[in-house]
């Protein structure tokens, strides 16, 4: 009997990937078969209908996390929003400053975006957390520059799963 | 409802559906993971590369999956640019804006770029630029199928003009897949663009087809996902659903074809005894693909009028259809703003019958009656 063929093994791994929840597949499914409109369409109701499932997704997503529904742009993964936030901002206010502080212990898509923010002449402060995994707030402060444009840190740790103190570090910033 | 505006989406074929549907109910592990589930979902996603890269003759190492068309589009774009700060791009003046766009984008950063010309046809004219203009050119983008007209450009003389000049070629085949026979090796294309949504896959997934000749900066940044081109989780039940729409459309070409001339024939015999001009009618074009006008009649008001009456048709591409202007594609044609402003886009699928036509063609001779009779009425 090979690998494949044994019983699955009981899955522990939920911060890599979850299952869809059946609820979420029941939702999607119409949406992919009947509801399938493109929702740039403007002339007929397949696209009318499509626009607005979009838009309600937008205004549950921005209801979750306490945001306006204008606040949500969709992309297809963590990663793309990542990259977006960290190369499209800086960018953006580059005529205000080049410093971008981030940690050590961040996802790979903020490292790697921000790596290449440097290739582009950007300078990058890369925090190391205390023993227990936080970001130590005066060290955090003295980090800041005249300069420094964007801060971005992990709300809680993909490995060990600490939360940082984010309202904190927003209100310094 | 009959839904005639396939170039836009298409439904998700049962089949593609019966392959997705395990992905989506069951738990799959994140590919990059080593454990059995995750093994499970990267096994998935090669079998779907595969399917990918057989259809249309290439290499499933050469198949990077993407998000999108237009993400695809902006990949192989804005990745040349940045790895060759020199390269002086050329490109066609009916390509979709998710590549004109980033081109302007890049050209008011200071790159070079030159538009290659259609004729009044639709039909990209390479060899009506200069030879000093195809010294200057290192890298080239034409469409193989038009979205909007759905003429068949000749890749094949492209290709060959801008060999003989050095030059690489990127296709947006977006449009020919599935209605035409796509070979990424005989075309000898450096690259290649197509998506999931417009052959009866699912949404949200695309894919760039890339030779190892093409020197490429990555868009987006992270695990390393795709060779490293392209991070990010992959999206595992829409690659597999691609993956099987490929190998279902691919192995339905003939058929596919045969039915939809047909009722082609059909639908723009009728619409020329109504008097409609049909664009680019003498060139080869996909046989899903009838844009056409009638004089007089405003586009937007006779497809809102198709829209109340069950019919669901485009007056271009849905992209654009945001904002009520001419379509960029009949004005690089040379047609008059006026014709542009009527034109419509009928665009059949695989469930389109010919009695669907039938219908249509006579809700449509009832409608152009009426506003031609409102028109008169006001005059």
């Amino acid at each position: 009997m090979n690998n494949e063929q044994r019983k699955m093994p009981i899955y522990l791994d939920y911060s890599a990937t979850t299952p869809v929840d059946p609820r979420v597949a029941e939702k999607m499914i119409p949406y992919i078969t009947e509801d399938f409109g493109n929702p740039a369409s403007r002339s007929h109701a397949y696209g009318w209908n499509a626009e607005k499932a979009v838009e309600n997704a937008r205004k549950e997503v921005a209801l979750l996390v306490n945001a306006d529904p204008r606040e949500i742009v969709w992309t297809s993964g963590a990663t793309e929003s990542n990259n977006l936030a960290i190369k499209g901002a800086s960018q953006f206010y580059s005529s205000k400053g080049k410093h971008i502080i981030t940690c050590s212990t961040e996802h790979k898509a903020v490292i790697d975006a921000v790596r290449e923010m440097e290739r582009l002449g950007y300078d990058a402060t890369y925090l190391t957390p205390e023993p227990n995994g936080l970001i130590d707030l005066e060290k955090f402060k003295a980090a800041i520059r005249p300069d420094t444009v964007l801060t971005t840190i992990m709300f809680v740790n993909n490995e060990i799963g600490v939360m940082q103190d984010i309202e904190s570090i927003g209100n310094i910033c | 409802m009959i839904y005639l505006d396939h170039n836009a989406t298409t439904a998700l074929h049962p089949e593609v559906l019966k392959m997705m549907l395990p992905y989506l109910e069951a738990q799959y592990g994140n590919p990059t993971a080593n454990h059995r589930f995750g093994r499970k979902a990267r096994s998935a996603i090669e079998d779907a590369r595969e399917q990918v890269a057989l259809s249309v003759n290439a290499h499933p190492s050469q198949v990077i999956f993407t998000a999108s068309g237009s993400e695809a589009n902006n990949m192989i774009i804005q990745g040349v640019a940045k790895s060759a700060p020199d390269t002086h791009f050329g490109y066609s003046s009916i390509e979709h804006p998710c590549i004109s766009r980033p081109i302007e984008s890049l050209k008011s950063r200071g790159y070079l770029a030159t538009k290659i010309p259609v004729d009044t046809a639709g039909e990209i004219q390479i060899n009506n630029l200069s030879s000093a203009d195809l010294k200057k050119i290192n890298f080239i983008s034409c469409m193989a199928v038009n979205n909007e007209t759905g003429v068949i450009q000749n890749l094949t003389e492209i290709v060959a003009t801008a060999k003989n000049h050095n030059i690489q070629v990127h296709s947006d085949a977006v449009q020919a897949l599935g209605k035409i026979n796509v070979n990424f090796e005989d075309l000898g294309l450096d690259a290649m663009t197509i998506s999931s949504h417009k052959i009866y896959g699912p949404q949200g997934i695309a894919a760039l087809v890339m030779n190892k000749k093409i020197d490429l900066y990555p868009l987006i940044e992270g695990g390393g996902q795709e060779r490293g081109l392209r991070s990010g989780t992959e999206n595992l039940a829409a690659i597999v659903g691609f993956g099987k729409a490929c190998e279902r459309a691919h192995n339905n070409l003939v058929t596919y074809n045969d039915a939809l001339k047909k009722i082609q024939i059909f639908l723009e015999s009728e619409l020329k005894k109504m008097g409609a001009i049909i664009f680019s009618e003498k060139v080869k074009r996909v046989a899903n693909t009838t844009f056409f006008s009638i004089k007089g009649i405003d586009g937007v008001t006779l497809l809102t009028a198709l829209d109340r009456l069950g019919y669901a048709v485009a007056s271009g591409s849905a992209c654009s259809s945001n904002n009520n202007e001419p379509s960029h594609v009949l004005l690089a044609m040379n047609i008059d703003e006026e014709t542009a402003m009527s034109a419509l886009r009928i665009s059949l699928g695989i469930d389109t019958t010919l009695q669907n036509i039938k219908d249509f063609v006579a809700a449509l001779k009832k409608e152009i009656e009426r506003l031609k009779q409102l028109t008169a009425m006001a005059a």
